[in-house]
């Protein structure tokens, strides 16, 4: 079966995440996109609007020396959602993240984000690690 | 387009959960399932094997009746996100959230581990607290 389009974009915005290409991963993003991180640590939390999102993005940037990579497993998408389970590593220091993340955003016509939840399987791991 | 057999399988576990109907939200878990609920209220945590889970869910149906609304459904053939509206009234108090669910499946169809992610989550904790 094709690939849904949008789950196409989900892919492609992974690829710039992951090659840290911002300025080309920001086009995919509506300028009052809310963004929902789960768990208990320093980043969860809503982030609202497109400034506030790649300040976030900058902030993992910095504590994980550029080095985040999501690997998605499985790219589910409709007109106007999509859901990823995609495999996050990284590292801070001595410690290492290895999880299992769960996505889900919500797309609007013109092929932007506009909602997202980030869940994590293993949210005490991800609570050590940005802690 | 036909729906996903796991989607249906998600749709079938919304009614029955609405409908209150643990027996037939029970027979979609696997022995071992996990459902993690996420947040500081009195239902987070993770839950693990299909009697704690079940506990967990009947907890949450007659203690605060949510009532959820699915917004859409995605399903492959490992893994499942819906999304939906759930709202309640209880004790003087309203809940009306967005919440994206994920799930995964086993080969024979049946749930392995879920887990939830409101898009207001300080409203979600009052209001299970």
């Amino acid at each position: 079966m094709a690939e849904h389009p949008n789950a196409g974009l989900i892919r492609e915005a992974i690829a710039l995440f992951n090659r840290g290409d911002w300025d080309a991963y920001r086009e995919y993003f509506t300028e009052d996109v809310i963004w929902h991180v789960g768990g208990n640590h320093p980043l969860s939390g809503d982030y609202r609007g497109r400034d506030a999102i790649f300040e976030y993005f900058g902030k993992v940037r910095d504590l994980t020396g550029g080095g985040l990579r999501s690997e998605p497993q499985d790219i589910l998408a409709d007109d106007s959602h999509g859901g990823v389970f995609t495999r996050v590593t990284a590292d801070r220091g001595d410690r290492h993240l290895d999880v299992v993340l769960a996505q889900a955003y919500r797309i609007n016509p013109d092929g932007k984000f506009t909602e997202y939840w980030a869940l994590a399987d293993d949210q005490d791991a991800v609570n050590a690690f940005w802690s | 387009m036909t729906e996903h057999p796991n989607a249906a399988t998600a749709r079938r576990s919304y009614e029955a959960w609405n409908s209150g109907d643990l027996d037939v939200i029970r027979e979609y878990f696997t022995d071992d399932a996990v459902l993690h609920l996420a947040g500081n209220n009195a239902m987070s945590g993770a839950y693990r094997g299909r009697d704690a889970v079940m506990d967990a869910i009947a907890r949450d149906i007659q203690g605060w009746g949510p009532h959820a609304e699915v917004e859409t459904i995605l399903g492959s053939d490992d893994h499942v996100i819906v999304f939906c509206q759930v709202t309640s009234e209880r004790d003087g108090k309203t809940l009306d959230v967005v919440l994206a669910q994920a799930i995964t499946f086993n080969a024979e169809g049946k749930v392995t581990e879920a887990w939830f992610l409101p898009n207001d989550q300080r409203a979600y904790d009052q209001f299970f607290s």
